[in-house]
């Protein structure tokens, strides 16, 4: 083994397996290819953090502490940089996970509204912060149940309970980046986006996550202001001129 | 006359509420029913005109959102395409929901099909300031497309388009790994039956997507999938580093940003303020200003019904029937013939003049106005007012719209009731819809019967009815079983104003639909009446069920002749009805609990066919006999209660 970065990168491909459910050796070798050597994993045994046995390789409970931590950061990252920056979501979070501490990945989760999915669909797991919804960090993005009447926001991103639903909503336009405008929110739900008036049960509306007023990346990619939005004072994100055209 | 293929199948297709059925009309000559709300049309309907000396049938289809599939209807319109694969498509671009609109042009490339775009709604986008660069389009698409900025607009320049020359597009490209998985998943798809498989780059995509019909569909035509070939399915899924649903959604709707950021600029214009249309909608949603709009459509209704057509029925009646029924009363002698006639049950009487002089003016001023609120917008937006009440009798999601479509036309609210996936739902809403919802004809002449006496009988008698339907719902679903809650997601349709012209066409299809279905079957029923008359058989009729009309109802024993003229057609029984409550044979307590047990009562033939379609022979025969059981035994407490409260309520 190389370093710290192959052991991470070895640690984040047997968690992709388990959740797969395909903890064998040939699927940890066709996954990371030419990166694939036998020897690393005799040290990953000699470290504690996996068991080989026949064919199946499993994650110890301490390799899968490691592992969770940098898949929630890598995933968080990805959710940071495709909410935030943009869409270029799988060039930029790759290195992320070295670099970032936990308290760091924490914040920025808190930022994010804890995001339970990354980019490609897959369950960020959870943290510290996730489990006591602590606030240390004003909270960026909202259900749309949270709106005000008349107020408009920009999608973060959308949870659905099924493909069927994510097609639905995706169809009429309700997915990450686009603007919606609440409307009413009694007897039901109703929205404006893309030029159609669509109406929702609260079940579906809270799964619609929302950058509040002045939180939202604008389409002209980063603002003047270089300071990262995650480290600004709260109270200016409703002063600030982010988001308004 | 021997059918011959057409020369071209065209297929119109498009999201729900863009304007199909209307292009339909206007590119055939045809009239397919057009509504400013979505699922006006739910099954395909087909017409051939002649051109350039061939036959070109255009098929008007239901709504569809993309070839994954969300609803039944959908999935009508994807069995079309793959049984009949199109010479070419057609589909209508609503501007107003540009990027929806072009998630479905996505799938209608990767068909490979020649396709056709026509823009429709232009003039209300460029109101709010957005500008679809036309030329830019066809050349981003690689396909042609029209512009109807008005309703019948550009049907020239399509009709030119359509008979040009028309090249298979090429598929949209959406990112290289999804693009590479396509490419492999199509290998996989071909190698099944080489060279026979349909679209078999829009039927890869659909693989990836997981769409949870399309597999089935697929081995069931090209024979099964093997292990070897599934196992390659799920790994070219594993490929694309994600959910492959999620990663194709994405890109997808990366490329629609793209083509709609290239073709459509937003204009400056002044700091916009909430329009007419989006005011008025919001209001007619709103749980306090709902209702006083709802009670303003309603006494239009009324007044039309009452005031309008109770003026033109009674013209027609002194102008029309009353010289005819004199000169033939005074050409034949008192007997056989002139009974069969004249007679209370004759051809004329029961027959020709009750359809033509009762009914259709009742029906044409109603039918009119309720046109009017159908291409307003209004009936979707009064769904979600109603949704809060609805919830409560186990109406949960997206049955809301089907019930209130009820209040149009049974048979097509029953065939609405497709688009729900909740067994549970489509059974209380397809019990609900043919239990005590009057249709349009019923509620017509209701209005016009009731009115007769005063509006407090109307309050009344629709007030009875609104009881019985939620006390129906709450049993129902008390009693039927939990399952699959559908998630309601709805779109609304915007608020318009409507053309009369639009209107007045729609009103003629349906009178002229009307007097071509109901005239013969008036006739029939008269005809059947006058002889078991004749025979005897409605006097020992009467005779037995004279306990149960005059004594439990407290109606009189002609109401038997009008039971009996609901089998044939509910209006000609209550075209009976209003007149026997003109000539004061009814009394207004009377004619209320005529009205309801009419209502409830009279079961139509074509919506009895749409419940078997819909939920199955057993559930509809179970719902259609507790009904006839139920309208009688409510009816006879509703006379009842009438006769307790005479006293306080004067009615």
């Amino acid at each position: 083994m190389k370093g710290i970065t192959d052991r991470d990168e070895l640690l984040e491909c047997l968690w992709q397996l388990r959740e797969r459910d395909a903890s064998t050796i040939d699927e940890l070798a066709a996954t990371l290819a030419e990166r694939f050597h036998r020897e690393d994993l005799a040290l990953m045994e000699s470290d504690g953090l996996a068991t080989v046995s026949g064919a199946t390789i499993t994650l110890t409970d301490e390799g899968c502490i490691h592992a969770e931590r940098l898949i929630r950061a890598h995933r968080i990252g990805e959710r940071l940089i495709h909410d935030v920056m943009g869409r270029e979501f799988e060039s930029g979070a790759c290195e992320f996970e070295h670099i970032v501490n936990t308290e760091i990945v924490d914040g920025i989760c808190t930022l994010l509204g804890h995001p339970r999915e990354c980019p490609h669909g897959f369950p960020i797991p959870e943290g510290e912060c996730c489990r006591v919804s602590a606030r240390y960090v004003q909270k960026a993005i909202v259900p749309l149940t949270e709106l005000r009447i008349g107020q408009t926001a920009r999608v973060a991103y959308v949870y659905t309970r099924s493909d069927q639903q994510l097609h639905r909503l995706t169809s009429l336009q309700i997915r990450p980046g686009s603007v919606v405008k609440l409307h009413q929110e009694y007897p039901t739900f109703v929205i404006e986006c893309d030029g159609a008036s669509i109406a929702m049960d609260e079940e579906v509306a809270r799964n619609i996550n929302v950058w509040i007023e002045g939180a939202a990346p604008s389409d002209d990619g980063p603002a003047d202001d270089a300071r990262p939005v995650f480290v600004r004072p709260w109270w200016r994100w409703r002063l600030g001129s982010r988001g308004r055209q | 006359m021997a059918v011959s293929r057409p020369a071209r199948l065209i297929d119109i297709v498009g999201l729900p509420n863009s304007g199909k059925s209307q292009l339909f009309n206007s590119l055939t000559g045809a009239y397919d029913i057009v509504s400013n709300y979505p699922q006006t049309t739910v099954e395909v309907a087909r017409h051939g005109v002649e051109a350039d000396g061939e036959v070109w049938e255009y098929a008007d289809t239901p709504g569809l959102h993309g070839l994954y599939i969300q609803s039944e209807e959908e999935l009508a319109v994807r069995a079309l395409l793959y049984a009949e694969p199109p010479d070419v498509i057609v589909q209508c671009v609503d501007a107003n929901r540009f990027r929806e609109s072009l998630l479905l042009t996505a799938d209608l490339l990767s068909l490979g099909t020649p396709l056709v775009l026509v823009l429709t709604a232009v003039g209300e986008t460029a109101q709010r300031g957005i500008h679809l660069d036309v030329a830019a389009l066809s050349r981003l698409l690689g396909v042609p497309v029209v512009s109807s900025p008005a309703p019948g607009a550009g049907i020239a320049e399509l009709k030119r388009v359509l008979r040009g020359r028309l090249e298979a597009p090429v598929p949209p490209s959406f990112d290289v790994e999804v693009d590479a998985a396509v490419d492999h998943a199509v290998q996989i798809i071909d190698s099944l039956r080489p060279g026979k498989a349909r679209f078999p780059r829009a039927s890869a995509l659909l693989l990836l997507e997981n769409d949870p019909s399309f597999r089935d569909f697929l081995t069931s035509t090209l024979g099964p999938l093997d292990p070897a070939r599934a196992a390659g399915l799920e790994s070219l899924k594993l490929h694309l580093l994600g959910r492959a649903p999620v990663m194709i959604e994405e890109k997808r709707a990366l490329w629609v940003d793209g083509i709609a950021r290239q073709v459509s600029t937003t204009g400056a214009l002044p700091p916009r303020r909430a329009g007419f249309s989006e005011t008025f909608a919001r209001l007619c949603r709103h749980p306090l200003y709902g209702l006083p709009i709802l009670a303003f459509f309603l006494g239009i209704i009324y007044v039309m019904v009452v005031y309008v057509a109770g003026a033109l029925s009674l013209l027609l009646t002194t102008t029309v029937t009353d010289p005819v029924v004199r000169g033939v009363g005074r050409l034949l002698p008192p007997g056989i013939w002139r009974d069969l006639l004249i007679g209370p049950h004759g051809l004329l009487t029961l027959g020709l003049f009750n359809s033509l002089t009762t009914v259709l003016p009742i029906l044409a001023v109603f039918f009119f106005v309720f046109g009017m609120l159908e291409d307003i917008g209004y009936l979707p937006n009064l769904a979600i007012l109603t949704r809060r009440v609805l919830s409560k009798i186990g109406i949960t999601g997206n049955a809301v719209i089907p019930l209130v479509l009820g209040f149009g036309c049974k048979t097509m609210a029953t065939m609405t009731t497709r688009t729900l996936k909740s067994r549970k739902e489509k059974l209380i809403a397809v019990a609900l819809i043919a239990f005590a919802i009057p249709c349009s004809a019923q509620m017509g002449i209701s209005i016009a019967i009731l009115g007769h006496h005063g509006l407090k009988y109307f309050i009344a008698a629709f007030g009875l009815l609104a009881v019985a339907e939620v006390a129906a719902g709450l049993l129902l679903n008390r009693f039927i079983p939990d399952d699959t809650q559908s998630d309601f997601i709805q779109e609304l349709p915007p608020i318009r104003i409507p053309s009369l012209a639009a209107v007045a066409r729609k009103t003629g299809y349906r009178l002229v639909w009307f007097l071509r279905e109901a005239i013969p079957i008036f006739l029939i029923a008269a005809l059947a009446m006058f002889l078991i008359d004749l025979v005897g058989l409605l006097g020992v009729l009467k005779h037995a069920l004279s306990p149960l009309i005059t004594g439990w109802l407290g109606l009189p024993i002609d109401m038997v002749d009008a039971l009996l003229l609901t089998l044939a057609r509910s209006e000609a029984a209550a075209g009976l009805i209003l007149r026997m409550s003109q000539s004061g044979a009814l009394n207004g307590a009377q004619s209320i609990v005529a009205v309801i047990l009419v209502t409830m009562f009279a079961q139509c033939f074509a919506n009895i066919a749409a419940m078997f379609k819909e939920v199955g022979a057993r559930a509809s025969l179970v719902i259609v006999g507790s009904i006839y059981v139920l309208s009688f035994l409510y009816t006879a407490g509703v006379h009842e209660l009438l006769v307790l409260t005479s006293g306080v309520l004067k009615l």
